[in-house]
């Protein structure tokens, strides 16, 4: 017998070593259903029953559970596990899912002692669970849906999980709700040493410092320690260079050069086991000559600031910098000079947005091995084929890429932080080195100082209307502070400029926007892209001018909507979906029963990555098994991509559920079908799968005429309108077969498709968009647009107590899940405005996971998600158009604008000061 | 809601600003559900407490708080003495030594005049403070991560 005993899901267990209990279960006993998001006892996803109560497995020990009764999620009886799976996967309360087996066992523990508990008592019980993704409200359902089940009130369908109607529209079970629930799905970390006996373990050395120069490394007395296999270098890395789209981004800061940020690496330590590498790691001796940083964009432009970056690539072309602005855009249209003079009101203001982390539940994770002539990555991300571009430039490989292998595992939410290569090319440089697997993992701290934030913006803007509200136009000047490293600010900043004129339709804009590198981390994609910010400063300058005007903000937002037919400030005609005015109307009800005390905004948002650019989806359906097997290289962040894909092919060919599945996501089987960003996956991959689809219902349907299966693999490419094959036939899809509920399909689907076994179905969706500033009267800058207007509802106390989110967001696939979409990014986009900052002292973050103010369980209002869904819709994809960012971008001026409402002062700044969710600092001396 | 009494009343104890046991709270309180236990301390029975406050009103020393129920990781102190005084005069006394404030992921508990003090509006009761606290001043009621009270 072990010093301490407990039992975990009713079995004695024993041990000598007082560890945290998190990693006793899942290192000792391989319970993988205890998630790591924090180990600081912040995120609550290694939640676990302990006598009956819920505790955060990082927060007890080993020592600490003696002669207790530990339960985890595999503990749970089988119809307390049938109750959980079936709840959550009808109300929709799975996203990412990492958050999710801690919240079963708060939610466990609750439905044992009370097996019939209030709302409230829900959000109390979950209000130590962190999730980012659903907003809680469907996770909330999700309980009190399981503790009706569990009374017997309530009968599980097992009808809906089974998907026997599974087609576009229809309210699907998700793919991945089981596998989630009881936690046996596989994120990175949860590959272990079982899954592979020679996984070693690496973990960067990073800078002290934002800005120094580092004099010697010394990591000698690492190399000794037993159990190191070693440390790499600068010098070690073939190319030491990586970054997303343009490559300025050292792997590691070599001796003699200077840091840029906290984050950056000086050397990867690795060993055996995660305790030697500890150790290893605190025995490396670096010297610096500590530097002035660079801590801001004023900072950056002054005068004599020291260079951050002298030279970058991009796309193959090295360019030399001479000063600290790394990207910069232009965007004019009409004269807004012109047009501003000439208005009857005009309105200036200066806005500040913080830099926002993501604070997704999963800090990143990656598995690398040896693979036939390279390296196989097992990774978290937003795009395998870009992991793939970026760990294949860093090993020089750029001209064959194949050599590296990206499997994309379960992605525990990514909201953009997971574009660019984190910790992959980490593990790949240390398996290919030693030749064994290594997993390579941050700490949460790790993962907060490293990855891109959302930038932070400092902007002013000019917006003019005419006597009667009609907007004249927008003059604006936009500087994002891009931290350390380029990451993606050249697009981000694009869409916060093209962006910035709102959902309205006027036609004379000048938008100049600026990226600058500082010494703070760097700043990257964040859903919204940019238009969080830029959006931030219109809508607030909106209701400053409908006040001035002497109409209502909502009036004001009505007349000036965008309608179908009618050109946008960038010049693009709103296609025959546009739906904005129609989400005004929505909310207007609501609006004129509390007009002194609400707020409202709306904003558009780019589907696809457009702007002329090559972002094609792509799709290979192969019947394997007698299954349809969807391949499609890209990430289900926890949006719920693989099930739209899954009820596309329902709705092409009439199949059921049990007879398609996803395939492996991987750059080996799966097309590239780009990134999981600029809500496209429903768009531009969805189109791609339903092309696919529908060369496999051809081939169902001419089974059954008698013809023969086809020999060879059937290829076609289509642009939204035609479709063209491999072979040079070309034909226009019939119109009704574009609608749900319209196609037509073979007798006996699932008959036709047993005698397609082998055979191969691939689709190539490229829709060709103009690029920024293209000499065309009505360029076409993106697929499509979705729109949306929020209606923020403060109470007596000035606390936010509802939110209105309607969403044109074209058909709705998956009815389940688009709620939860938009109530996650509601309450994001709440957070933002209200509680998430991400101080910086001297460029060093000081905040931990849970002084981020994200939001909790008992903080939530109650958000009203509505979508409206016009008769006429696009021919693409049925019809769809993403969510997944707007849902999150006018929640933050629609707060502000409510708390004018209420108190008359503009807030420029976000975090909105002097509300009752200011911070108090109650620390000594800070009159507390 | 329920009462907490801030001060557990050390088996030693010459301290001036715990519960002096003078039994105000187990008068004012029409439920029973206070009571002095063995070191003349006022303790809460969780049970039975209504958390109607009159308890709190009725301390001279003003060491019981109404906190929310699931405020269930606390600090029992209320000594406002240096540490190395408040080692002497009681061996369940907040040495103001700050390893729980380091230890809080939440920023919610602060050592405030030399005692640690919990916001229960931020604290979100992982208990990360209790298995740090050195002197077992903070406890946790469920018993799990430190002792109850």
């Amino acid at each position: 017998m072990g010093k301490y005993s407990f039992t975990v899901n009713g079995e004695g267990i024993s041990t000598d070593e007082n560890v945290s209990l998190l990693r006793f279960l899942r290192d000792e006993l391989g319970l993988t259903s205890v998630k790591d998001g924090c180990s600081e006892g912040a995120c609550g996803t290694c939640t676990v029953v302990v006598d009956g109560v819920a505790t955060k497995g990082c927060v007890i020990s080993t020592a600490l559970a003696q002669g207790k009764e530990v339960l985890t999620v595999e503990g749970l009886t089988e119809r307390e596990k049938e109750s959980f799976v079936y709840a959550f996967g009808a109300v929709g309360a799975v996203q990412c899912g990492f958050c999710i087996p801690g919240m079963v066992m708060s939610g466990a523990a609750l439905l044992r002692s009370n097996p019939n508990p209030s709302e409230d008592q829900v959000k109390v019980a979950i209000r130590g669970n962190v999730c980012r993704c659903t907003g809680y409200k469907k996770i909330i359902e999700g309980i009190l849906l399981a503790a009706e089940i569990l009374r017997g009130e309530k009968e599980i369908d097992p009808e809906l999980e089974r998907g026997e109607d599974y087609g576009v529209g229809k309210r699907a079970f998700r793919v991945d709700v089981r596998r989630k629930v009881l936690g046996y799905g596989q994120y990175p970390d949860d590959l272990t040493k079982d899954d592979y006996p020679d996984m070693a373990y690496a973990s960067a050395v990073r800078s002290k410092h934002p800005r120094a120069r580092v004099l010697g490394i010394d990591s000698s007395k690492a190399e000794a320690l037993p159990g190191v296999l070693g440390v790499l270098r600068a010098e070690d890395v073939p190319v030491n260079q990586v970054g997303h789209l343009i490559q300025d981004w050292d792997v590691m800061i070599a001796e003699g050069d200077v840091t840029r940020f906290v984050g950056d690496a000086i050397c990867l330590v690795v060993a055996e086991d995660e305790k030697t590498l500890a150790k290893a790691k605190k025995l490396v001796k670096v010297s610096y000559e500590e530097l002035e940083p660079v801590r801001s964009i004023e900072e950056a432009k002054a005068e004599g600031a020291p260079v951050i970056h002298d030279s970058f690539l991009a796309f193959g072309n090295v360019v030399e910098l001479h000063d600290n602005v790394c990207q910069s855009r232009h965007v004019t249209r009409g004269n807004a000079k012109e047009a501003l003079a000439s208005s009857a009101h005009v309105v200036t203001k200066t806005f500040e947005t913080p830099f926002t982390e993501h604070a997704f539940l999963e800090p990143e994770c990656a598995v690398a091995f040896p693979y036939k002539d390279g390296v196989k990555i097992q990774s978290t991300d937003q795009g395998a084929y870009d992991t793939r571009k970026e760990v294949a430039h860093m090993f020089g490989w750029d001209g064959t890429p194949e050599r590296v292998v990206v499997q994309t595992m379960l992605v525990g939410g990514g909201f953009g932080g997971k574009e660019d290569v984190s910790v992959q090319h980490l593990a790949a440089l240390a398996a290919m080195r030693f030749g064994r697997t290594v997993k390579c993992r941050l700490t949460r701290q790790e993962s907060i100082n490293f990855h891109p934030k959302r930038h932070a913006m400092q902007g002013t803007f000019t917006l003019g209307c005419d006597e009667e509200g009609m907007l004249t136009a927008l003059d604006c000047e936009i500087n994002f502070d891009t931290g350390a490293y380029a990451s993606l600010c050249g697009p981000v900043l694009e869409r916060a400029c093209t962006h910035s004129v709102g959902p309205y339709r006027y036609q004379n804009t000048d938008i100049r926007g600026y990226g600058y590198y500082t010494n703070n981390p760097p700043a990257g994609a964040f859903r919204g892209f940019g238009v969080c910010q830029s959006q931030f400063a219109l809508e607030c300058l909106m209701d400053l001018l409908a006040d001035e005007v002497g109409i209502s903000p909502w009036q004001m937002r009505y007349q000036n909507a965008i309608e179908p037919g009618e050109a946008l400030p960038n010049g693009q005609v709103a296609d025959c979906s546009t739906a904005l005015k129609e989400t005004l109307l929505a909310v207007k009800d609501a609006y004129d029963a509390n007009a002194d005390h609400c707020g409202l905004a709306c904003s558009m948002k780019n589907a696809g990555v457009g702007v002329g650019l090559p972002d094609a989806g792509r799709c290979k359906i192969v019947v394997e098994g007698g299954r349809a097997t969807v391949y499609s290289a890209t990430s289900d962040i926890g949006q719920g991509c693989n099930t739209v894909f899954l009820q596309d092919v329902a709705e092409a060919t009439g199949l059921p559920r049990e007879l398609i599945i996803n395939g492996e996501c991987s750059t080996e089987a799966a097309p590239d079908s780009g990134t999981t960003s600029g809500s496209r996956q429903t768009v531009i991959t969805g189109e791609s799968v339903r092309g696919a689809a529908f060369l496999l219902r051809d081939a169902m349907t001419n089974i059954e005429a008698g013809c023969p299966a086809p020999a060879d693999p059937v290829r076609a490419t289509g642009d939204g309108a035609r479709v063209e094959y491999e072979d040079g036939r070309v034909h226009d899809v019939r119109a009704c077969e574009l609608k749900a509920g319209g196609g037509r399909h073979a007798k006996d689907p699932a008959g036709a498709l047993a005698a397609l076994e082998g055979c191969e179905f691939s689709y190539v969706y490229f829709e060709p968009t103009d690029k920024l500033g293209a000499d065309k009267p009505n360029p076409k800058s993106h697929v499509c647009y979705g729109f949306a207007t929020h209606l923020v509802i403060l109470d007596k106390k000035g606390l936010v107590s509802q939110i209105y989110a309607a969403h044109d967001s074209g058909k709705v696939v998956n009815p389940i899940a688009i709620q939860g979409q938009i109530e996650g990014g509601v309450l994001m986009g709440m957070g933002y405005a209200l509680t998430e900052d991400f101080p910086l002292d001297d460029c060093v973050p000081s905040a931990r996971f849970g002084t981020l103010g994200l939001l909790r369980a008992n903080q939530i209002p109650d958000i009203h998600a509505i979508y409206v869904e016009k008769e006429e819709l696009l021919d693409v994809a049925y019809g769809g158009k993403g969510i997944g960012e707007i849902a999150t971008i006018p929640t933050a001026p629609a707060v502000q604008n409510a708390y004018r409402r209420l108190d008359g002062r503009l807030r420029c700044k976000l975090p909105l000061a002097d509300t009752p969710y200011e911070r108090r600092s109650r620390r000594k001396g800070a009159g507390a | 809601m329920v009462a907490v009494v801030h001060c557990w009343g050390g088996s030693s104890r010459y301290c001036n600003y715990g519960c002096m046991g003078c039994g105000a709270c187990v008068l004012a309180c029409r439920v029973n559900a206070i009571e002095l236990n063995e070191n003349n301390t006022a303790q809460v029975n969780r049970e039975a407490c209504v958390g109607c406050g009159l308890c709190a009103r009725a301390c001279p020393q003003d060491v019981i708080e109404v906190v929310p129920r699931e405020a269930a990781i606390l600090p029992l102190c209320s000594n406002p003495d240096v540490g190395s005084l408040a080692r002497k005069i009681c061996d369940s006394s907040c040495i103001a030594c700050g390893a729980c404030e380091r230890a809080c992921p939440a920023d919610a508990v602060h050592v405030i005049d030399n005692c640690a003090v919990t916001d229960v509006e931020l604290c979100i009761s992982c208990g990360m403070c209790a298995t740090k606290c050195p002197r077992g001043v903070i406890r946790d009621a469920h018993g799990i991560l430190a002792k109850s009270f």
